[in-house]
């Protein structure tokens, strides 16, 4: 493998997983290497259009071409355009961002989202992940996996030092329960949505105050009318990633 | 786009270069890509490629696809995080296109999209005054049910009009007020051909003294519904008279949200739901 390849791609994973401009001695370190060295791969992915240099500050950010490769790879979702009309009802009808989660290996990725209409709302970004048992998108689809998979997940997550929420069993029973997730300090509450009895994503309303009864039965309804068109469309619950070994997987979470 | 001209063949970092250049190489491609087409493609001979996507696989920036002979882009790419949320969402691209809406006409104002089967109100400015327009955010009306909800089906195809009255037979009334287009598959054609012969619609139910309103729509570059805006208030102040009086500055207030729309996809119509 070519070393200067290889950094240059390690430079664009960085600068994309900050989500804000880097500058040169900052991306450097990030990668451990020198900054001359770092700059070689900051000309190369400038050249390639993956990133870009401010103009007003000497800092990089993802280009064009990094942009566009995201928004192919999340065309690669059917769910994400079937999904996005009820996201945008779902915010309008609780005031919360609401967002389209998906499962990659034992992540939950926020792949589509709609802002919320209250005065204060959360900000959601596009792309981050976090482990399964990590919030409450991604409990709602470890809860609707089958029983195998949540201790799978324990056993990955074990493995590689990720914290393990307290009393994770009892709480994917009661998601299991009652059909839907709540946030625990992170707030929020999030619905599965399955294909044959298998969850493969989830659709959140983000941190929000207390649950009542009342809007969390609608949103429930906006989320089974979700539900009923995957049901009903099999191919929409398509998943570019589903046939790797999801212990393989790793990303920045 | 064309992202792969940026690669000069005398850059030193040639090696870097070609990595770069395969990665970007699979952007706009929703279906996997194999090694002769991306050498063909590339102007590179197959080892070459064959080293690059070994690269980028290895950095999970790649992976092989389900049938494990040909690559797609890896999962590393989803998580570029960037502050801004989607890049088009109708919602925050049309508010301040209802606020200057709402401050020239000084009446309700709405933004409605497609959700499933129904019209549903997203976003809205509700005038002020002891006569106003109300209409309650979030409630679904049937798209053969009202103007408003005609007015997105009319921008269908015909096939998909089709298609819903079919799911949607026996057509229901879930309205209070009369509305007679409504109540057969001939009284929605009959509606859908008169809403499509003009680019807007001003309307008043001849059955009720209470409202009129200008209903717009924003369409995409294939002519599909992405939502539709609605201003809408008492006749006593709001009839068609005034409507048409002020229609060329709605119209200008508009024009750049709908040239914006025109950049992006409707989302697709699915009559299941």
């Amino acid at each position: 493998m070519s070393s200067s390849a290889a950094r240059a791609l390690r430079i664009l994973a960085a600068v994309g997983d900050s989500g804000r401009p880097m500058g040169v001695t900052e991306i450097a370190r990030a990668i451990g290497t020198a900054p001359g060295t770092a700059f070689r791969g900051l000309d190369a992915l400038q050249r390639a259009g993956l990133l870009v240099r401010h103009a007003s500050a000497p800092r990089y950010g993802l280009g064009p071409a990094a942009l566009g490769l995201r928004q192919t790879l999340l065309a690669l979702f059917p769910i994400r355009d079937v999904c996005l009309p009820y996201l945008r009802q779902l915010a309008s009808a609780s005031g919360e961002a609401t967002s389209l989660h998906v499962r990659i290996g034992w992540y939950s990725a926020r792949i589509a989202t709609a802002p919320g209409t209250a005065e204060v709302t959360s900000a959601a970004s596009l792309g981050a992940a976090q482990s399964l048992s990590a919030d409450a998108a991604g409990r709602a689809i470890l809860a609707f996996l089958e029983r195998n998979q949540a201790a799978r997940h324990l056993a990955w997550a074990s493995a590689r030092g990720i914290a393990i929420p307290v009393a994770l069993e009892r709480d994917l029973a009661a998601i299991r329960a009652r059909g839907y997730a709540q946030g625990r300090g992170e707030g929020g509450v999030a619905f599965p949505i399955c294909l044959r009895d298998q969850a493969f994503a989830s659709v959140a309303v983000e941190g929000s105050g207390p649950l009542e009864a009342a809007p969390l039965r609608e949103w429930g309804e906006i989320a089974h009318a979700i539900q009923a068109v995957v049901s009903a469309n099999p191919a929409f619950a398509r998943q570019p990633f589903q046939h790797l070994d999801p212990d393989e997987i790793v990303l920045p979470s | 786009m064309n992202t792969t001209r940026g690669i000069s063949p005398k850059y030193r970092n040639q090696a870097a270069g070609r990595v770069l250049t395969v990665l970007a190489a699979f952007f706009g491609h929703d279906r996997p890509r194999g090694v002769s087409e991306l050498a063909r493609e590339l102007g590179f001979n197959k080892n070459m490629v064959h080293r690059a996507l070994a690269t980028l696989m290895s950095e999970n920036f790649v992976t092989r696809d389900s049938s494990g002979e040909l690559y797609q882009l890896g999962y590393r790419v989803l998580a570029f995080t960037v502050g801004e949320a989607n890049a088009f969402d109708i919602v925050a691209l049309a508010r301040p296109y209802l606020e200057q809406l709402h401050a020239l006409t000084a009446e309700s104002v709405y933004l409605s999209i497609i959700v499933g089967r129904n019209r549903v109100t997203v976003d809205d400015i509700q005038a002020q005054g002891p006569r106003v327009l109300r209409s309650r955010r979030g409630d679904p009306v049937p798209l053969h049910c009202t103007k408003m909800s005609r007015v997105l089906l009319a921008h269908l195809s015909d096939c998909d009009v089709d298609d819903y009255l079919a799911a949607a037979s026996p057509l229901k009334r879930t309205l209070a007020f009369p509305d007679p287009p409504s109540e057969s598959r001939t009284g929605v054609w009959r509606d859908i051909r008169g809403i499509r012969a003009a680019p807007y619609v001003l309307w008043r139910n001849p059955h009720l003294s209470s409202a009129a309103y200008a209903i717009l729509p924003v369409l995409d570059s294939e002519k599909r519904p992405h939502a539709i805006i609605t201003i809408g208030g008492p006749r006593e102040r709001f009839d068609l008279d005034r409507i048409e009086t002020l229609l060329p500055r709605i119209a200008a207030i508009l024009a750049p949200l709908e040239s914006q729309a025109r950049l992006f996809p409707a989302a697709p119509f699915l009559v299941e739901a």
